[in-house]
Order: structure tokens, then C-alpha cells, then sequence
């Protein structure tokens, strides 16, 4: 029993994992480090949970896709540093986030009934997507803006547009990650649900290579140990605190052995990643 | 198409860059801009491409006044620039490139067929050679229907041959009806290839001259005065100071220099092929993974940087940003080396070298990337004595006359020298030894009376 509900379970976690890291890939290609990913994805659980069903889903995406260009607005426009503003975002969202959906806490939110298998098929579809998103013009630019944003300024395509509509992409995928969490996962709302699944799409999009069909493998990784923590805590003795650390020290593990593996040019971490393009002037 | 700015006049703070400059060109022809570092070329090229706006003079479009806003701007206008530093996207391939910029490939291809030029559009670009990826931009313009190709330094990058390629290329162009600006410092370059040349010098106009051209005409415009080109004088070469021996890095194999006291030996070749990396190596920058270096008797393989620089070694890397920090001022760029009276000493030091610095406090990066050079060069060699010089294209960006002095001042001043450069003519006419290097690896030497296309062989074999 405990290896099906476990493969069922990994699945079911993973696809917000994967939601959130296609995300993640899509902005740090780009260029941008966010680390406030993690409060994007919060603030739209959040928020998916205090409108609830059915419009919860939608208007999660449209409030962390506003949230999320505001980060990209401060990182790109005005050049903040990005892991100051990582801090702040996701703090931000803690915040807003457990105000807004206080009168939840310990009511029961309608849940959709999913199964782990279509709803990661689904999940790899949209990683499919992705995968022929960086085929395109604009994926080209997206790439483009995170190895060398001084030649696409010079070919007249516009940095800054291509880091925001990048961040629009990152904001739908990882608010769609939020909402899930809520309404298709949990089925309920306690401050802490929502925590750390931003983070570790971060991880994951860089132990991924920045490679969306990757991405489709490598954010099991994390959603495994997630219900194996839950799962080991009847069968084993070791403090639950110390259990739910293990879906972060894998994906470190994972993104170590990665770097050391992957010489391949087509591997290697975007030159202008957490950069902000400033064009040089001589003056 | 005629393109033409009249009476402009660009200021940055402390220097005025360009004062009262006339230019013009139309389809059909070159027209060559030729001037040393700092005379105003580059900014004239970035009024013309939209990248500043004049203080004060008119851009005319066939007669019609005109304001260039952006590069994006002139791009609409036909006005296309090809500049040193490529628009391309180094990891994507020559046809994600293309796409990006928006171009038709069906036009690139059509152009390439016209130009008999081969692009390979499957490759990225980092494996294209540098006349490659010129190619690639040359035909990017067109494919953009450009009509005015503004071209700064094109030849800097490129080896011997691509640069015959290049110019051959230039008066296709010209012959297809397109207008080509030549930007250069090298006049052999341009009267080969241009129907006018206008010369600036520090920001004013000499002059514009018809053909057929007069070299040392040109070559007075530029300097004022004739510049003397000097010949290398016979030197009487001591005892081996330096001996590298079978070095090995991570793209270099295999390799061994000698250099004995009072020699300046250059080693030449293509760029990429490791001849960066050996710099690193031969100065103690980077340790070497195997071979021996010998640095007046001393074993110094595996030995520290500073080690090498206790010795007297000197270093000048290839990217000047990496030795001179760009935001602190001149003064406290040359304090880095300097310990007593340093004001005094950098006074001389510009005196000497001519370095154009309206004030000493004022960053480095607003300096033009000529006298970067030649504050870099003032620091590392006249404020000590090397026993060895190591330095990678320490020329480039220099105008004649400074070049002249840099030779002049590393003959007096260093024990031996060791520089990488990339103009086979310079070579031929200063050094005393030339290593040609290929994929890593020297694979020929040369000592006088040299034979250009021997050496020019070598570096394309």
C-alpha cells in the first residue's frame, strides 16, 4: 500500500513543484534571479483560498502576476539587488498572505478531486509547452536576454520588455502553483501550507538545468521526499522537524551532482543571471 | 540615399568630442573615416546611428533635416552598424540569431548567394571565427534592407586573411549600390578600400581627401605632425632571462617560449586560439598544469602570482576593465602602484605618454579606451622596472604614435618581453622573435629577416 499512495502522493505534490520550477525556468533564463517566488506562490495560495472555489483559481493568477511584475519592475527597471528584494517579496507575502486568508484557518475550502497521474500529465504538457515556448521568437529573446542582454539591446529588441513579459509567464505558472496547493491539494488553509514550495522551485529550475523537459523529472525529486516525510513518520523514529528538512538538502544534492555532470554548453547557467541590464553609457 | 551631418558638436563632460565636423555619405560609395584613439570617430558613428543626439548641428536625410532618436530609429531609416563588439547572441545559433532580429532568412540566403559568402546557420555562434560572425552581421543589414552600413573598426578582430576577404567584401557592397562608413586607424586599410576619407584629430575635421590618396598626406592629417615609423634596430640578445618549457593549460598544450635579456618576442595567431591563455600562464597568472618555467635560473612552475610579481614580473591583460578599476578616479588608479608623490609622478607620466585626462579625479571609465591603455601602461612600466613584460595585445587600441612609444619606452625600461599581438605587419616591423600559435600549440617560430606570408601562413594553417 505505502508505495502506491506514495507514487500517488509524489505525483500530486509534484505538479505544483513543476508549475512553479517551468516558472522559474522561464524567468532565470531570462536573467532573473527570483527569490521572491516564494511569495508569489504564498500570496496567491492565499488568496485562492479566501475567495475560494470558483473563482479562487483565476484570481490567484491575476494577483501573483501583478506581484510578481512588480518584483520584476524593481529588479529590471530599477535595478534593485534581487536578492534584497527576494527577501522583501517573500516576507511581503507571509504577510499579506496569512492576513487575508486569517477567517479560513480551520474550515474545510471545497477541493476538486484529482488523480496524481492526470494531473501530472497535465503538468508535463504545459512543460511541453514551455519546451517549444524557448523555440520562438520571443523564447529566443528570452534566452537571449539572460546570456548577453548588451547584443539584444543592440539588435533593437527591447531588455526590459522581454525580462516583464518573461516575469508575466513566471507569474501565471508559479500563482497557478499556488492556487493548486489550496484548491486541488490541501483542501484546507493553515498558515503554513503554503511555505516553501516557492523555494524550492527555485532550486529545482537550477537542478534542472534550466531545461524544461528536465524540469518534468527533476521536480519529483522533492515532491518524493515531501510524502515520504509524511509517509516515514509512522514507520520511523526521527523527529518530524528534522524529516520535512530532507526535500531541501535532496534537491541541493541533486544540484550539486547536476553542475559537476553537466559540461555540455547548452547546460550552463545564463551569464547575466540576477544581473540587472544597465545599458553603459561613457559618462 | 544620401546620409549627412553638418557643424556638430558633441560634448562630454571635460572633453569635446566632436566641434563643428562635416560628413557625409551616399549609396554607391566608402567613405573612409580614419583618425587616431580619442579623434572623435566613434562618436561620430554612434550620432549617426542614433545612439547619442548631437548638441548642436543637423543629421540630413537625402536633404531632409532629420533626427536620429535610437538605434531603432536608424534602423527603420536603412542605417545599419556593424561594431566591434557583434549583436549576436554567443550561445544561440547563427539562425536563432537571425530570427531575433527579425530578419527573413530567405533574404539572408538570397544575399549570401549574391555576396558568394557561406554562413552556417545550424552552428552557435561561439564556434564561428570572428570573420564568421562579421559575415553574419554584414549580411543581417542587408537582409534588413539597409542602405547605409556604418562599419567601427571592422577589421580589428579579424586575422590577415579574413581582412583581405573583408575588404573585398566592402566594395561589393558599394558596387551593389549600398553607402559604406569605414571607421579606422590603419590607413593602408582604408585607401584600399575607400573613394573618400575624412580625417578627424581630436574632434575637429583635417580634412576630406579624393583619390588618388597619398599615404603620408594621410598620415600628416592624422598626427600633425609625420609620425616616423621605426624600424627594429638590430639588438645584441644576452642570456636566456625566461624559459617556458612544454606548457600545459586548459587549451594550451604543449608550448615553449624562450626569451633572452633585451628581446621582444611576440606571439601571433588568430583569435581563439589560445594565445590569451598562454599570456596567463608565461605571466604566472594562471598555474600551469604542466611544463616548467625558469625566470632568471629560478624554477618558478607551480609558484604563486605573487611570487611571479616579487620577481619583477608584469602582467597586462587583454580586457584593461580587469586591471584598472573602472570606478575609482585616474589618481587612485594610479595609486594602486604608486606610493610617493604620486600626483607628481602621474603628471609626468601623462606628459610623457600624452594621455588625454581633462582631471585626474575623474573616473577611469570616462577616459576613451586608448588612453585606459595608456594609463595602464604608464602604471605597469614606467612607475617600475620589469624584468619581464607579459602582455596580451597591449597595442590594440593604440594610435601609431603611442604605439611607437610603447615599443620605444619597453626596449629602455624592460629586462625581456613577451606580448601577444594580432597585426602581423606590427610584428614584422618591432619584434625580435615571432611564435605562431594554432589550437593551442606553437606551431612555428620565426626570427629575421621575417617573410610576411610565410608568418601569415603559419597563422592560417
Amino acid at each position: 500500500m505505502a508505495l502506491e499512495t506514495i507514487a500517488s502522493e509524489a505525483l500530486k505534490s509534484g505538479v505544483p513543484i513543476l508549475l512553479a520550477t517551468l516558472g522559474a525556468i522561464v524567468g532565470q533564463r531570462a536573467g532573473v534571479l527570483n527569490l521572491g517566488l516564494e511569495g508569489v506562490v504564498y500570496l496567491s495560495a492565499a488568496v485562492a483560498a479566501a475567495v475560494g472555489p470558483p473563482w479562487g483559481f483565476p484570481v490567484a493568477i491575476v494577483v501573483g502576476v501583478v506581484y510578481n511584475l512588480a518584483y520584476y519592475t524593481l529588479a529590471n527597471d530599477f535595478a534593485l539587488n534581487q536578492i534584497l528584494l527576494g527577501l522583501a517579496f517573500t516576507m511581503v507575502g507571509y504577510g499579506v498572505g496569512s492576513q487575508i486568508a486569517q477567517g479560513k484557518i480551520g474550515q474545510p475550502i471545497e477541493k476538486y478531486i484529482i488523480h496524481g497521474v492526470e494531473a501530472y500529465a497535465l503538468a508535463i504538457a504545459i512543460a511541453l509547452l514551455v519546451h517549444f515556448f524557448f523555440k520562438t521568437r520571443l523564447g529566443i529573446a528570452v534566452k537571449a536576454s539572460g546570456d548577453d542582454p548588451p547584443s539584444l539591446d543592440l539588435m533593437g529588441v527591447d531588455v526590459y520588455t522581454v525580462r516583464k513579459l518573461a516575469g508575466v509567464v513566471e507569474g501565471v505558472l508559479a500563482s497557478a502553483a499556488g492556487g493548486y496547493i489550496i484548491l486541488f491539494y490541501y483542501g484546507s488553509w493553515a498558515d503554513s501550507l503554503p511555505m516553501g514550495w516557492g523555494s524550492l522551485a527555485v532550486i529545482t529550475a537550477m537542478v534542472s538545468l534550466w531545461t524544461p523537459t528536465l524540469a518534468v523529472g527533476a521536480a519529483l525529486i522533492p515532491s518524493t521526499f515531501v510524502s515520504l516525510s509524511y509517509t516515514l513518520q509512522h514507520y520511523l523514529a526521527i523527529s518530524p522537524h528534522l524529516l520535512h528538512t530532507i526535500p531541501y538538502i535532496a534537491p541541493i544534492i541533486a544540484l550539486t551532482t547536476a553542475r559537476l555532470l553537466a559540461k555540455s554548453a547548452r547546460y550552463q547557467p545564463p551569464k547575466w543571471l540576477a544581473k540587472p541590464y544597465v545599458r553603459e553609457e561613457r559618462v | 540615399m544620401i546620409l549627412e551631418v553638418k557643424n556638430v558638436r558633441k560634448v562630454f563632460p571635460g572633453v569635446v568630442s566632436l566641434d563643428g565636423v562635416n560628413f557625409q555619405v551616399k549609396s554607391g560609395e566608402v567613405h573612409g573615416l580614419l583618425g587616431e584613439n580619442g579623434a572623435g570617430k566613434s562618436t561620430l558613428i554612434s550620432i549617426l546611428y542614433g545612439v547619442y543626439l548631437p548638441d548642436s548641428g543637423d543629421v540630413f536625410i537625402n536633404g531632409v533635416k532629420t533626427e536620429i532618436k535610437s538605434p531603432r530609429h536608424a534602423n527603420k531609416l536603412g542605417i545599419s552598424l556593424i561594431s566591434q563588439q557583434f549583436a549576436l547572441v554567443p550561445t544561440l545559433t547563427v539562425r536563432e540569431n537571425l530570427e531575433l532580429a527579425g530578419v527573413k532568412l530567405g533574404e539572408v540566403e538570397r544575399y549570401s548567394e549574391l555576396l558568394e559568402i557561406e554562413i552556417p546557420l545550424d552552428r552557435a555562434v561561439t564556434q564561428l571565427t570572428m570573420g564568421e560572425r562579421q559575415r553574419v552581421e554584414v549580411l543581417k543589414a542587408l537582409a534588413k534592407n539597409s542602405e547605409i552600413l556604418l562599419m567601427d573598426e571592422p577589421t580589428a578582430l579579424l586575422s590577415p586573411r579574413e581582412v583581405d576577404a573583408f575588404l573585398t567584401l566592402v566594395r561589393k557592397l558599394a558596387d551593389m549600390g549600398k553607402a559604406v562608413v569605414f571607421v579606422t586607424h590603419k590607413i593602408r586599410e582604408v585607401v584600399r578600400v575607400a573613394d573618400r576619407i575624412t580625417v578627424l584629430r581630436r574632434g575637429r575635421q583635417v580634412g576630406e581627401f579624393r583619390k588618388p590618396f597619398d599615404e603620408r598626406e594621410l598620415l600628416e592629417a592624422m598626427f600633425q605632425t609625420a609620425v616616423v615609423r621605426s624600424r627594429r634596430e638590430k639588438t645584441v640578445a644576452g642570456d636566456t632571462v625566461y624559459r617556458a618549457e612544454n606548457l600545459v593549460g586548459e587549451r594550451v598544450f604543449d608550448s615553449s617560449v624562450t626569451v633572452r635579456s633585451g628581446e621582444v618576442v611576440a606571439v601571433l595567431g588568430v583569435a581563439g586560439n589560445g594565445q590569451d591563455e598562454l599570456m596567463e600562464l608565461l605571466s604566472g597568472f594562471k598555474r600551469v598544469r604542466g611544463g616548467k618555467i625558469y625566470l632568471q635560473g629560478f624554477d618558478m612552475s607551480g609558484k604563486p602570482y605573487v611570487e611571479f610579481l616579487k620577481r619583477g614580473v608584469v602582467y597586462l591583460p587583454e580586457d584593461r576593465s580587469r586591471a584598472l578599476a573602472r570606478e575609482l578616479s585616474v589618481l587612485d588608479n594610479f595609486k594602486v602602484r604608486c606610493t610617493t608623490n604620486c600626483r607628481e609622478k602621474l603628471r609626468e607620466v601623462i606628459e610623457i605618454l600624452d594621455i588625454d585626462v581633462p582631471d585626474v579625479r575623474e573616473r577611469a571609465a570616462a577616459l576613451s579606451g586608448g588612453n585606459q591603455q595608456k594609463l595602464l601602461l604608464a602604471r605597469e612600466i614606467l612607475l617600475q622596472k620589469p624584468t619581464v613584460l607579459v602582455a596580451s595585445y597591449p597595442t590594440r587600441g593604440l594610435d601609431m604614435e603611442t604605439t611607437e612609444k610603447f615599443y620605444k619606452i619597453v626596449r629602455e625600461r624592460c629586462g625581456a618581453v613577451v606580448l601577444s599581438l594580432q597585426d602581423v605587419e606590427e610584428a614584422i616591423e618591432k619584434v625580435d622573435k615571432i611564435y605562431v600559435m594554432s589550437r593551442g600549440r606553437i606551431t612555428a617560430h620565426f626570427t629575421p629577416p621575417y617573410d610576411f606570408d610565410q608568418v601569415a601562413e603559419a597563422m592560417a594553417a
